[in-house]
């Protein structure tokens, strides 16, 4: 699998738990090699946005997806799509890092093998160290290659599983609150790691945090209630937002 | 120095300093060349003195919003707070200096308009040339973070205000004894006097804000004063 250009976009996109419509009608532009922070309070719809782009609502049984995602102006909400070939393309991330009960290695190798992207082990080898060279983990992980991947630190957990969503060549990464089990030092590499994995993914990330928004994104995206209240450059929603619930929100002038 | 695990928020306060440099040269341009007219009064200079001085005001903004971008987008602290904090004041107080030239090139370009020349020129030039030597020195030490180099011009600004105090006396004593030259050249000299000495006030106080971002607290306010400075206004 080759790696695609990475054009993103939402149009109408509305999701339903059972009657309750937890997303209403957002639509959005991604920008491109960029990281785009979601922010607002629990329950705004911001994760529930986040799993369209890669179709995870489909394995919540009372969820339904209506509007379009574009992924090079092909609408990936669609019976056609198959999800396991995108979630490929459109790697994610979770809050809680979750390594395979395997080695390091093979957390790496799992991927590109099922998908078939190394045609013999020597291929593989490089594709387990570029990945994990391009998370910033091969310094620290080169010698012990075979250890057991649930030995590892919190951060290098998190750094493990980033770089087993790039060895299956994304062009998107999703990363739902990915340094909230973290402590400041290991978020602050974690955030390294991302601003410059930007340069060749485009990164959406979820986050509770404003400061970290405020820290590593480009453009920031403020939803409400299921709403998209704001979208704009992450420095003018910090220092001037359009709308006044942004700015209640990032001034932490309401819960 | 030890740097951020974010290598762009190193890059956003070193952007943040680099820009207190340029503005600090521009000002110490803008000194130099009304400095080196004062004798001929080039009108040509004067003019390109007053006009360039609408850049030094645009940059000060500029370094101004880079401060509110860094301290919305980082959540500076301890030590990176001050050096926020502190840029765009002590652009703030370089943007004066760069008014004080200006102001100085006003008044030459009054004299030469009334086809005067300006009197005790060598005084001028000798405390002009202080001054100029003074905010040299600060923005070196602003940008090594030099407190030394800092003290030792906070200290030293008693010798620009004990120039200023000469060249007014001889100023006064020249109306006393007679028009050797008009009220309006005297003026222009007075005015002029206390604009430089006002380019050495704004330097001490660059050196303050310099002591603040290092120590974190304020000078102990014991500089010397040779005389008392705010005698003429």
């Amino acid at each position: 699998m080759t790696n695609l250009s990475s054009k993103l976009s939402a149009k109408d996109v509305s999701v339903f738990y059972n009657e309750k419509k937890a997303l209403k009608s957002v639509s959005l532009d991604l920008l491109e090699n960029a990281v785009t922070a979601f922010i607002g309070p629990s329950g705004c719809g911001k994760s529930t946005f986040l799993r369209c782009f890669n179709r995870m609502n489909d394995v919540i049984p009372s969820a339904r997806v209506e509007g379009e995602i574009l992924l090079n102006g092909v609408n990936i909400n669609t019976p056609d799509v198959d999800p396991v070939l995108l979630r490929a393309q459109v790697g994610m991330v979770f809050q809680k890092a979750n390594p395979f009960p395997k080695s390091i290695y093979d957390n790496i190798a799992y991927g590109p093998r099922i998908h078939g992207l190394a045609s013999h082990k020597d291929d593989l080898d490089h594709i387990v160290e570029d990945s994990l060279k391009k998370a910033g983990l091969w310094a620290e992980v080169s010698d012990r290659l075979m250890d057991q991947a649930t030995g590892l630190s919190g951060g290098q957990q998190q750094r493990l599983c980033i770089a087993r969503a790039i060895a299956v060549n994304p062009s998107i990464l999703l990363m739902d609150e990915p340094c909230s089990a973290l402590d400041p030092i290991a978020t602050a590499v974690i955030e390294e790691l991302i601003e410059n994995l930007k340069q060749r993914y485009t990164i959406i990330i979820v986050t509770h945090s404003m400061q970290q928004a405020a820290r590593i994104s480009q453009k920031a995206a403020y939803f409400h209630l299921g709403n998209l209240v704001e979208y704009g450059d992450t420095k003018q929603i910090f220092t001037n937002p359009t709308h006044e619930q942004t700015e209640a929100y990032i001034s932490g002038k309401i819960g | 120095m030890q740097e951020h695990i974010s290598t762009s928020f190193d890059q956003d306060l070193n952007e943040l300093d680099a820009m207190v440099t340029t503005i600090g040269g521009m000002a110490q341009s803008q000194l130099n060349t009304v400095l080196s007219v004062m004798d001929n009064l080039d009108e040509r200079v004067l003019n390109t003195i007053i006009d360039n001085d609408k850049q030094i005001d645009l940059y000060e903004q500029k370094v101004f919003d880079k401060a509110v971008e860094i301290i919305a987008l980082r959540s500076p602290h301890a030590s990176d707070l001050r050096k926020v904090m502190i840029a765009p004041r002590t652009a703030s107080s370089i943007e004066r200096i760069g008014d004080l030239a200006r102001n100085i090139a006003k008044r030459l370009l009054a004299l030469k308009t009334n086809k005067k020349s300006l009197p005790f020129v060598d005084d001028f030039t000798a405390m002009g040339q202080d001054a100029l030597n003074t905010l040299i020195a600060i923005n070196d030490a602003f940008g090594r973070s030099d407190v030394d180099k800092a003290l030792h011009v906070w200290e030293n600004d008693v010798a620009i205000d004990a120039a200023y105090l000469r060249l007014t006396e001889m100023i006064v004593k020249t109306l006393d004894q007679g028009n050797k030259h008009d009220a309006e050249t005297m003026r222009h000299c007075l005015f002029i006097a206390k604009n430089i000495e006002r380019i050495g006030d704004h330097a001490t106080a660059i050196a303050e804000q310099i002591y603040f971002r290092v120590h974190a607290k304020q000078i102990d306010d014991n500089r010397p004063k040779q005389g008392d400075a705010e005698d003429i206004e």
